[in-house]
């Protein structure tokens, strides 16, 4: 490697420990997917099975399933034979939260999936992918959520939580622009919560190696490092999920379950009488 | 024991509710059935001087006065637009009757208890709370908004007043 290709690398991998607008600056700089990867990626979405999702409609009526999506567990092992069986990720939820931690609970060769979030390029283990979803429907959105929280995608495994990634990871350097590149959500592990993305680019076999590992504290914990070669950032899924989990938590919910209501609520029938 | 003490015995573990849907934007929402008292078109709303900035202004009801309230302001929707479709849910909550205006009304469904999720419930918006939980109906996703937080207590208060 030259000392100048070196040099740019460098660059890009150091700015994403620097504030985000250095991280938006670096990730324009993300090249379009070649024709090869775009078949290795087409390959891997054509062994995804197609679970039934529903997607919201205006009328009451019988609504098309639109959203393709990949199941947990027996298919995703279909596609990563070759890497080791991971830990069941609810195990993992807690221990894997340091960067140091995730990084050793990951066999020596792993499956990753690398995908972009507009011009930004990011990847994930695959044993930690919970499903693709082709979002042809956007999420239905709910009110008195945050600006990143996109809504609710209802899928037959429940109602999906779909985060606007680039809003989330880039703060302020988020450009509308990018959510309307949205095809895809990717569900983290086995929980609720999905990542909105613009487009599968490829799978790889990485080594631990591959990955230029972030100290616990970069002060970005959900990101674990960057791939050397794809120079693409790798989440830390676990701390992601605790993130979001985390979001969810701040104040209790309103209600779980509905209450019936009795109708003798001692209302006053009709309002005030006119003076 | 009998099919009838069964189907009883599972009626009681999971009642089913009834919910009055209507739409505000591009969203399906749905009320108790048993806090709707009637569904109203589109009737002019007499501006109340001082008023908070929730409440639309004042209708009359048969010759009662019932507050409306801007359905949209209180959920933090873009305001919505009057057209034939409009209608003024009267409701009942916290026993007082108030109209929330809303873009149509859609239909009454029938939901069992289990059927209803919790919603997601993320960040601090004061908004989330009016959220009971979600259903998913026939593909599409029901909001269900539990009435009686509408409002806080000194608004409800303050409603009397109005």
């Amino acid at each position: 490697m030259s000392s100048r290709t070196q040099q740019t690398l460098e660059d890009y991998l150091q700015a994403l420990l620097t504030p985000v607008e250095e991280l938006a600056r670096v990730s324009e700089q993300s090249k379009p997917l070649a024709p090869v990867l775009k078949s290795s990626v087409e390959k891997l979405l054509a062994q995804i099975p197609v679970e039934q999702a529903v997607a919201p409609v205006v009328a009451p009526a019988v609504v098309t399933p639109a959203v393709v999506s990949v199941p947990p567990a027996a298919k995703i092992e279909s596609v990563t034979t070759t890497v080791a069986e991971p830990a069941p990720i609810e195990q993992a939820m807690t221990a894997l939260m340091a960067i140091s931690a995730y990084k050793a609970s990951l066999p020596a060769q792993f499956q990753t999936l690398i995908f972009s979030v507009g011009k930004l390029q990011l990847a994930l283990p695959l044993h930690l992918l919970g499903g693709i979803i082709r979002s042809d429907d956007p999420p239905t959105p709910i009110f008195g959520q945050p600006k990143w929280f996109t809504g609710l995608l209802q899928t037959n495994t429940g109602g999906l939580n779909v985060i606007n990634t680039g809003m989330y990871l880039l703060d302020h350097r988020y450009e509308p622009e990018m959510a309307e590149g949205y095809r895809y959500v990717i569900r983290l592990g086995d929980s609720n919560w999905g990542l909105s993305v613009s487009e599968l680019c490829s799978t790889r076999v990485l080594e631990h190696e591959a990955i230029r590992w972030f100290p616990d504290d970069n002060g970005r914990p959900w990101i674990a490092g960057m791939i050397k070669e794809d120079r693409c950032a790798m989440l830390n899924v676990p701390a992601l999920m605790q993130r979001f989990q985390n979001e969810s938590q701040k104040k209790p919910a309103s209600a779980k379950k509905a209450t019936i209501l009795d109708g003798k609520t001692g209302a006053r029938r009709g309002g005030r009488r006119l003076s | 024991m009998s099919n009838v003490t069964k189907a009883a015995g599972s009626m009681k573990e999971d009642p089913v509710l009834q919910w009055v849907t209507f739409r505000l934007g591009n969203e399906t929402y749905g009320i108790n059935v048993m806090q709707v008292q009637e569904v109203l078109r589109y009737t002019e709303i007499a501006p109340v001087p001082g008023a908070p900035i929730y409440v639309l202004g004042i209708i009359n009801l048969r010759g009662n006065v019932v507050t409306v309230i801007d359905t949209c302001q209180r959920f933090g929707l873009p305001p919505i637009e009057v057209t034939d479709n409009t209608r003024i849910v009267i409701i009942e909550a916290e026993q007082q009757v108030i109209g929330i205006l809303v873009d149509s009304v859609a239909e009454v469904v029938y939901l069992r208890a289990s059927e209803i999720e919790q919603a997601p419930n993320v960040g601090n918006d004061e908004n989330a709370k009016f959220i009971q939980g979600v259903a998913n109906r026939d593909g599409e996703l029901l909001i269900l908004v539990d009435l009686n937080k509408l409002l806080s207590e000194a608004e409800w208060q303050e409603m009397q007043f109005n």
